[in-house]
């Protein structure tokens, strides 16, 4: 082939891919922010204002996400681990495992609210079982610290399938000698952890870490379903000035706070997450 | 067809893979390729094979330069290490396809695919898929494909190293049988000097990039032209000693031995001196000079011994075919066998007196 | 004892992810006096499903699947080569472009989806499945190009080496030898990229109003219900239109699965 085509072939390649995306993606994006630094005071500046409210969104916001990324990313790589135990029903289970991957974030949170509410599943069960004489509410202001662990709850058991998928993929690319290797040396299931499995996981870490960022910093569903008006995070302040309040610029402003921060910790993962150069 | 390669040079980052590398592989030839891991053997085929484009020199098929040229417009074959059998097509496919792809009509593909087939021994194979083959019958697979090619060039990297020590013989032995038959140029890259010695017609012996020396497997064993390459053929590995050159002789300390027309120069010089184990002997010989010494240690082969001998300071192996009764022993060193290497590692040629 | 402890953990596992679904399917057929009174319910109606059947849901069904294969189609017509590109290729610039291309998707659906409602409306386009496809492709797309560079980085370069040394152009190459090896792992992508277009509610609700997909339609009653406040019966019967194809269809399709992590994982 002319290798003049072939220095250009990645590029023309890509190239749709990126076009369709600058488009689509792009263009609103761009839209978005010029929004965001408009109107008088600019829709940012005006966020910063309202600080009692700031600090409440951002409360939610790190709330549920520091909680429910760790566990995610904690829980998958252990799951990675057990799944890698050949059993009978393997396949079976990890395909259960994987199941909320087919449902959306809206469906799963009408599902937990089944669970949880006064007349829910754990309710009805605790009841029946004498273990309680009157229902746990979640949900309701006056309880919206047990509304958070609903929805946390939710987040868990919807997305870590996402989170298991990528580093489940991750972990089955460690070549088994490395594991045969620490055995005969004498590691323990710990040490095998730390010297063997998190190094070499590293790549698949990172991305999930990237994604499963991504798509928490956007999530509505659950977070209006069970939490209503009195749960805020960034994502539903998006909605609220989009819908609610008809003002396209603080709506723009929040999704461009939502961005910023995706960026920044995204890169933070690139940065600290660095993969071992493998020979 | 033959093939040269000229002056050829390839660098990833800061390092030289390639490094000013010259030969040319005759028609018919099996010319090997030997070396040590990393020492750009696998890169210079990979070169003639077209899958790298080198920085510098040219690579020239029967006079014309296809350094250019794309790998698949090479009339190449190739054996890959891992074998590189498509495992989603059958045998049959596998040997195959590249003659499709060459618009070879129906009948001259079926012919050649079971040609092919025959002469490797996999006839019986050619419905199965690869996934339900051993390692050695895949390999065979790899050989058939690129024999029913008939190519120009025949590349091989390494194509024995992932069968088991029975088996490599008995391929080894089949590969020499079916290029002496077919006689295709064939190129083979291995880093087992058995292995070229036995099938070589000429070997390029290479180091960190370099050609150290190319010559016949005789050559390359018995007039090695430095360190590198007596170091590296030879099993057991050379004896290797220092000494100083003195008027008319080579005094090693435990052994001083006369030379014929020692080149003045050299005199006050420090030398290496190599004596391969099998030319040192535990009766006397002709042209033997006697050392006596201690053994240490005694390997067991089976059919013989590696014996280790302190011989004052300095432990020479030897190859015996007994095991000495005594703790003294004498060994006799052939004189004309020895390989004398100046401080740059050039061999020096002088003759013993 | 080994056994015995893993055979607790997977019984765990199976019991935290099928309870919330089933549970939930079982109410959405109870009778809801019953439902309230009792954990498992002893009377069961059909009535809510009649309701949504009425709403459109069926058309909706229909509705999803096609935008839902319209995407895949043309999330892999777009994504394949580019994740062939990253995946296979080498090239100035590529480790950036991989990171890069996920940034695409940093701002919130809701946003990027109104600035394209304003253009569909301006171009006839709003309210057509094509519109929605379009969305939801430029919704997927990063992931898909992630997902398919991992898979052809998995091919083992040999083999299309293979294929290059014996004569096989590039185009070739990819058709005979890197397509066919990579097929089991799209096909896993593919049905990935189905369950997004699927799932998705924001993009498809804003850029529809009478064609909508599934989980626009099974939501409407909630947004235009009383004060954005759904009844019981509806929440149940919603979550299980809107689950049980999805369950379906990665039931159907589940031994991709095992092909996209088998061979050498994905990356």
């Amino acid at each position: 082939m002319n290798s003049k085509l072939s220095i250009f072939l990645p590029y023309l390649l890509i190239l749709p891919a990126i076009i369709y995306e600058a488009f689509f993606c792009g263009y609103p994006i761009l839209y978005a922010i010029t929004l965001a630094f408009s109107g008088n005071p600019p829709a940012l500046i005006h966020i910063l204002q309202e600080l009692e409210r700031l600090r409440e969104v951002i409360f939610y916001t790190v709330l549920i996400i520091a909680t429910v990324i760790p566990v995610q990313l904690v829980v998958s790589i252990f799951a990675s681990i057990f799944f890698l135990n050949r059993f009978k029903a393997r396949e079976l289970i990890i395909y259960l495992f994987i199941l909320p991957v087919a449902i959306n974030e809206v469906a799963a949170a009408l599902l937990w609210y089944t669970m949880l509410s006064s007349s829910g599943f754990l309710n009805k069960l605790l009841l029946e079982l004498g273990v309680i004489g009157k229902p746990i509410y979640f949900f309701g202001y006056e309880f919206r610290n047990r509304t958070l662990l609903a929805i946390i709850l939710t987040e868990i058991w919807r997305a870590t399938a996402l989170v298991f998928t990528i580093t489940y993929a991750g972990i089955q690319m460690i070549n088994r000698e490395y594991f045969e290797a620490a055995d005969v040396f004498g590691f323990s299931f710990w040490q095998k952890l730390r010297y063997v499995v998190l190094p070499l996981m590293k790549p698949s870490i990172q991305t999930a870490l990237i994604i499963r960022t991504l798509f928490a910093l956007q999530i509505v569903g659950p977070i209006l379903i069970l939490g209503g008006e009195y749960v805020r995070v960034m994502a539903t302040e998006v909605v609220y000035w989009y819908s609610l309040r008809m003002n396209p610029y603080m709506a723009s402003a929040w999704a461009t706070l939502i961005g910023c921060v995706t960026l920044v910790l995204s890169i933070l993962y690139i940065k600290l997450i660095k993969p071992l150069e493998v020979a | 067809m033959t093939v040269e390669l000229e002056k050829v040079t390839k660098q990833y980052g800061s390092v030289v893979a390639v490094d000013n590398v010259s030969f040319r592989v005759n028609r018919g030839e099996l010319f090997v390729l030997l070396g040590p891991s990393g020492c750009g053997k696998t890169t210079t085929l990979r070169i003639v094979a077209g899958l790298e484009t080198p920085d510098l020199g040219r690579v020239l098929f029967d006079g014309k330069d296809v350094t250019s040229v794309p790998a698949r417009k090479r009339n190449v074959a190739m054996v890959f290490q891992s074998y590189a059998v498509w495992p989603h097509m059958k045998v049959y496919d596998n040997i195959a396809l590249p003659l499709q792809i060459k618009k070879l009509p129906r009948e001259e593909i079926d012919r050649r695919v079971k040609s092919a087939a025959e002469m490797l021994n996999i006839a019986h194979l050619l419905d199965r898929y690869p996934a339900q083959l051993s390692g050695g019958e895949r390999q065979r697979v790899a050989v058939a494909r690129a024999l029913a090619f008939e190519p120009g060039v025949l590349l091989m990297d390494e194509p024995l190293s992932n069968l088991d020590a029975l088996l490599r013989v008995q391929a080894r032995a089949e590969l020499v049988k079916l290029q002496r038959e077919l006689k295709i140029t064939t190129i083979y890259v291995t880093h087992d000097q058995t292995e070229a010695m036995v099938l070589a017609d000429r070997v390029a012996v290479m180091n960190k990039g370099r050609v150290m020396q190319i010559g016949t497997p005789d050559e390359i064993y018995n007039r090695p032209t430095n360190r590198f390459v007596a170091h590296f053929i030879g099993t057991p590995p050379i004896n290797f000693f220092a000494g100083t050159v003195e008027e008319g002789s080579i005094n090693a300390g435990f052994l001083v031995i006369p030379f014929k027309n020692i080149p003045p120069g050299l005199v006050g010089k420090r030398v290496t001196i190599g004596i391969r184990p099998n030319d040192i002997s535990t009766s006397p010989i002709e042209q033997g000079i006697p050392v006596k010494g201690n053994l240490v240690v005694a390997e067991n082969l089976g059919s013989e011994f590696i014996l280790h001998i302190d011989v004052g300071g300095f432990v020479l192996r030897a190859l015996s075919k007994n095991k000495p009764a005594e703790e003294e022993v004498t060994l006799y060193v052939d004189k004309t066998k020895l390989h004398i290497f100046s401080e740059e590692e050039a061999r020096i040629n002088i003759l013993p007196a | 004892m080994k056994t015995l402890w893993i055979y607790l953990v997977a019984v765990l596992v199976s019991a935290w992810i099928l309870t919330p679904i089933l549970y939930t399917a079982v109410a959405s057929f109870a009778d809801m006096l019953d439902y309230y009174e009792h954990l498992i319910p002893r009377k069961y109606t059909l009535k809510y499903y009649e309701e949504y059947w009425r709403l459109g849901v069926g058309d909706a069904l229909l509705r999803s699947i096609q935008v839902g294969i319209l995407t895949v189609a043309l999330s892999f017509l777009l994504g394949i080569p580019a994740g062939y590109a990253i995946g296979r290729l080498r090239f100035r610039g590529r480790d950036v472009i991989r990171v890069t291309i996920l940034f695409f998707r940093v701002l919130p659906i809701v946003v990027m989806a109104v600035p394209l409602a304003v253009l569909f409306l301006r171009i006839g386009m709003y309210d057509t499945l094509i519109g929605i496809t379009l969305a939801h492709t430029a919704i997927e797309l990063p992931f898909v190009v992630l997902i398919t560079s991992s898979i052809f980085i998995s091919i083992p370069r040999e083999l299309e080496e293979a294929g290059t040394v014996f004569g096989l152009s590039m185009i070739q190459v990819f058709a005979r030898i890197t397509l066919p090896l990579a097929a089991p792992g799209l096909a896993a992508a593919g049905m990935f990229a189905f369950l997004m277009s699927w799932n998705e509610v924001v993009a498809s609700t804003i850029l529809s109003y009478l064609n909508r997909t599934l989980p626009a339609t099974v939501l409407t009653p909630y947004v235009m219900g009383t004060g954005g406040e759904l009844p019981d019966p509806y929440r149940f019967a919603a979550a299980t239109i809107m689950i049980a194809p999805a369950l379906a269809f990665m039931a159907y399709t589940r031994k991709y699965l095992t092909a996209m992590w088998g061979a050498a994982g994905v990356r």
